[in-house]
């Protein structure tokens, strides 16, 4: 796993350059998906739809029509999106199992500009969990070490990108699905601005939390993929003020806080990489800690269990044989909230988006660990670490539900390694609408960790 | 099709609400304080010190 995979970027350069054909890109990434079948990273490929994408990409470049540098390189799809030509069913057996016909906007954005749609894959059920372990074909497995898990819910995504199959996949996120696998697996996982983002065809999870974002091999593809991403969507009405995605600014101060304290623990492994990081990443970083974690968390999980029991009011009326017992008690205990309790974590949403935008001193970026621990062992129901003991879920979702419930900008870059050899990644977190701003400074950042800049 | 819910869901049913309602509860408001139903987190950004 040392040696870097070829990133999307790699192959935008290969195919500019004649080096390669998106025929050869198919066949390589089909090849490896199949030496890597004991991942378990995919619900559904198809090699006659990948090839017939490819043959048709490379007919484009062979007529120097390519829709875009894109044109040809194989991308995978969390099995929550919906694609014209793939069945989904987010990992569920509560969910359609038919091809619907219609293409999420991001995956219509990704094939008009020629992307080959790869193939769909594994999930948590439903996004409704981050550890990859609850879904209807088994666990996804971590390329870094096969008895650990990948953390989710895009779990699928992200081993199909560290163990190199694609050079890109998609992933979303409501409490860390694209940052936390992407943080277990080592590779780079970045959540839009909420609004920003099209979230149509994509299954919800919670409407107000969730974002569809790219996880990829490299920074660089991550900015490749963004203009597929942002901006205005008619069939989304939380797009209606998005931008499109700009060019980055010039990185100006890099004033970095480090959050900690109570709420905000980490074991000590994982705190030494990211102060080492921070170390080296010639930023101005302060120190600061957050009031009232424990309430602001409990405002995410009672608006998260809502909204998902709301969107799935139907099914359960139905009949709920077809969610696991893990999320249909989720599902129930969202049933069981109220409507006051609901407006209270609204109110304290409020409360931590002042905080955290408002009253910490000026930050061009706030920091913390995308995991308070390395991806833990399949299998493990708890973790300890710092003074506290949490289950594997809590553990995975531990930093990244702030992002989702204030609607920020976040970014998870690998910048180290546990004693056992697992990725540890840090999350940069930017302000609400200021994407280019969070990447600029991130490339900053990352070219000092990674590039020896 | 089973509505009946198992003991262990029942737990992790109780174990999630206790947790929500303790964290909840432990919240102090404004008398002006306003449930974020209007979701721009955009408005912030004019507030920066």
């Amino acid at each position: 796993m040392e040696k870097r995979n070829e990133s999307l970027t790699d192959m935008v350069a290969a195919l500019a350059e004649g080096r390669t054909t998106p025929v050869e890109l198919a066949e390589r990434s089909l090849e490896r998906a199949r030496q890597m079948v004991d991942l378990n990273a995919f619900v559904t490929i198809d090699e006659k739809i990948v090839m017939a994408q490819a043959e048709a990409a490379g007919r484009r470049r062979s007529r120097m029509q390519e829709s875009s540098p894109i044109d040809g390189i194989p991308i995978a799809i969390k099995d929550n999106y919906l694609t014209r030509d793939y069945p989904t069913t987010a990992c569920s057996d509560a969910a359609p199992l038919e091809p619907s016909g219609v293409d999420a906007t991001v995956v219509a954005n990704l094939r008009a500009a020629g992307a080959v749609i790869f193939g769909k894959t594994n999930m948590h059920e439903w996004a409704y969990g981050a550890t990859n372990t609850t879904s209807n074909i088994g666990p996804t497995k971590n390329p870094h070490n096969k008895a650990h898990i990948t953390g989710g819910s895009s779990g699928g995504s992200a081993a199909a990108v560290a163990s190199g199959i694609v050079p890109a996949a998609l992933g979303s996120d409501t409490g860390g699905s694209v940052r936390i696998p992407s943080s277990a697996c080592g590779i780079y996982g970045f959540k839009p601005s909420y609004g920003r983002a099209s979230r149509h065809g994509v299954l919800p999870l919670s409407w107000s939390l969730d974002a569809p974002g790219p996880m990829a091999t490299d920074l660089e593809d991550i900015i490749h993929l963004l203009p597929y991403f942002l901006g205005t969507d008619p069939k989304d009405s939380s797009t209606s003020h998005a931008e499109e995605f700009g060019p980055l600014p010039k990185p100006g101060s890099l004033r970095l806080i480090n959050l900690s304290g109570p709420g905000l623990e980490r074991c000590s492994e994982v705190n030494f990489v990211i102060n080492e990081a921070l170390g080296r990443s010639k930023a101005r970083v302060s120190q600061a800690s957050l009031n009232n974690v424990d309430q602001s968390f409990a405002a995410w999980e009672a608006i998260l269990h809502c909204e998902a029991s709301a969107y799935h009011q139907n099914r359960l009326f139905k009949g709920s044989d077809g969610f696991s017992p893990v999320t249909r008690a989720h599902l129930e205990a969202g049933n069981r909230l109220t409507a006051v309790e609901l407006l209270e974590a609204q109110k304290i949403r409020g409360q931590l988006m002042t905080q955290l935008l408002d009253d910490l001193p000026p930050w061009d970026a706030l920091v913390l660990p995308t995991l308070p621990i390395p991806a833990p062992a399949l299998g493990e129901e708890w973790q300890k670490f710092s003074n506290r003991k949490a289950t594997t879920q809590d553990s995975m979702t531990w930093f990244c539900w702030l992002g989702n419930l204030a609607g920020l900008p976040c970014l998870t870059i690998p910048v180290g390694k546990s004693s056992q050899d697992m990725p540890i990644g840090m999350m940069l977190m930017g302000r609400p609408g200021e994407d280019e701003k969070l990447l600029a400074l991130a490339k900053e950042i990352d070219q000092n960790l990674n590039r020896g800049g | 099709m089973s509505n009946e819910m198992t003991e262990d869901q029942q737990k992790r049913i109780e174990a999630t609400l206790r947790r929500i309602r303790d964290g909840l509860s432990k919240a102090s408001f404004g008398q002006f304080s306003e449930p974020s139903h209007i979701f721009d987190p955009e408005v912030h950004n004019g507030k920066a010190k």
